[in-house]
């Protein structure tokens, strides 16, 4: 029992294993609820809920008055991406409780917080103009047989290139 | 038998992948059979770790310390053994 | 593969760690599973919009929480470690993945007359928008430590950088999805259609191009871990 709950539980499953499980998960996004697995637009959504409570509500030409799914005046688990991003942090939060791993990490320096910001800001601005992230536009967009997903691929793997040139330059 | 270094690399708090890139500069400069003690909170080391380590070649185990931080332990052996 | 040194250097930092107390956290694990099970049950009891999308949620968190799965690391690792694990195995999923939504594709879609619109997955148009758009993502999430998904996963693990890292995506979100979008969707984006392989080449050969190219890249990835040694 305490070996099943080890080697389930405890170490890390391999990576294989979990590419098919989360294909399959994408799959049935896909089956039920009409959409497959995207993050982006779940944040966009969060963001515009933000600047609402503080009193900003003009968002003409923005990506949601033109695809629809923002409701003004609404809470924020109204967007279903949203509610989906939710579900993924408490899953993650469920998995390293069960194991025991769980801790506050906290920040070691400013230089780090400088390069999050940094690579943050980057990462969603450009999710928001390439219609999705890593998973909307590469994982869900490639095997949804759109170029785009291949486009976005080819580009993602490009600014990693120079990424890791920033990384290795800069960071370590 | 020959004295054998221990070396000791703090990467407490350190975003993925730096403590690794670290690890593989340390060990670099040190000498076969020296060994590398390695702490890390950082969720993805140990299976990041546990790759390059093996396909190195050196000899590596790991505890888990406290909750969320690990000891990554790496023997370097030498490549032209 | 460990050794008979690093077994006797385990066994005496083991003793030496007696000392520190660490508690316990899987009951709080065990609890937040019974609400977790809890709300799911009140969503499909009242067959609620979002009685899939939470559930199949959290199994794609613990999924990642649980292998370590990264997809910038399935980039980055390559070239700066020269290891390609990660990166097989993001190539494996979109493998599966494939197959399966073409599956679902060909089931829902009258074959030779439906709309773009119709076609069950992500379609989106292609434009300097998605080239831009996709460079900077690539350069954000190496240099931020993680990508959409890693961030999310991290911000569960209790990474107080990756909050902030989601702090800036959301605000690099605002900027581009509603204070600058009417430049990109006036330039680049308005008028376009997407582009779906098999209207262009039929839904067969897009299958088999897309596993062969997939196929291709796993051995190349592959083949660049054994030559490649840093």
């Amino acid at each position: 029992m305490n070996k099943i709950f080890n080697k389930v539980l405890k170490a890390p499953w391999p990576y294989w294993a979990a590419a098919i499980i989360l294909s399959l998960l994408n799959v049935f996004l896909l089956m039920f609820t009409g959409a497959p697995w995207r993050i982006t637009s779940g944040f966009l959504y969060w963001g515009m809920w933000v600047l609402e409570k503080f009193g900003y509500n003009d968002f003409a030409g923005s990506y949601f008055e033109i695809y629809g799914g923002f409701t003004a005046g609404e809470s924020f688990l109204v967007n279903t991406v949203s509610v989906l991003n939710l579900a993924v942090i408490l899953g993650a939060l469920l998995s390293v409780l069960i194991s025991s791993e769980f801790k506050w990490r906290r920040i070691k320096n400013f230089k780090q917080v400088a390069f999050a910001v940094f690579g943050g800001l980057l990462m969603g601005y450009g999710a928001n103009i390439a219609f999705g992230c890593n998973i909307g536009a590469f994982f869900s967009g490639i095997p949804s047989f759109s170029l785009h997903g291949w486009v976005f691929g080819v580009f993602m793997v490009f600014g990693g290139v120079i990424g890791s040139k920033i990384l290795m330059r800069y960071m370590v | 038998m020959k004295t054998m270094k221990e070396e000791f690399l703090d990467c407490m708090h350190e975003a993925c992948p730096i403590p690794l890139i670290k690890a593989s500069k340390k060990l670099q400069k040190m000498k076969a059979k020296d060994l590398l003690i390695m702490k890390t909170d950082h969720n993805c080391s140990i299976t990041n770790v546990i790759e390059w380590v093996d396909k190195q070649g050196h000899k590596m185990d790991y505890i888990e310390i406290g909750r969320g931080e690990w000891e990554i332990y790496i023997e370097k052996v030498d490549s032209h053994e | 593969m460990t050794s008979e040194r690093i077994e006797a250097l385990k066994k005496r930092r083991q003793e030496e760690m007696k000392a520190i107390k660490t508690r316990d956290q899987s009951p709080y694990g065990w609890t937040l599973l019974i609400i977790v099970l809890g709300i799911v049950s009140v969503l499909f009891i009242n067959q609620s919009h979002y009685m899939w999308v939470f559930p199949l949620g959290i199994l794609i968190g613990f999924t990642l929480e649980r292998s370590r799965f990264c997809f910038t690391a399935s980039i980055r690792n390559p070239l700066t470690l020269g290891t390609t694990k990660l990166l097989q195995a993001v190539i494996l999923a979109l493998m599966v993945s494939t197959v399966f939504f073409f599956i679902l594709q060909v089931l829902t879609l009258d074959i030779g007359n439906f709309l773009i619109s119709e076609v069950p997955g992500t379609l989106r148009p292609i434009g300097w928008n998605t080239v831009i758009g996709g460079s900077l993502f690539g350069v954000g999430m190496v240099i931020a430590g993680g990508c959409a998904s890693g961030t999310l996963v991290r911000v569960g693990e209790g990474f107080t950088l990756q909050m902030v890292v989601l702090m800036a995506f959301i605000a690099g979100a605002l900027l581009a999805g509603v204070f600058h979008y009417s430049f990109w969707y006036d330039s680049f984006i308005e008028g376009r259609e997407a582009i779906y392989l098999p209207n262009i080449i039929g839904f067969i050969p897009a299958l088999l191009l897309q596993l062969t190219v997939l196929g291709l890249l796993y051995a190349g990835a592959r083949k660049f871990a054994k030559r490649k040694n840093i």
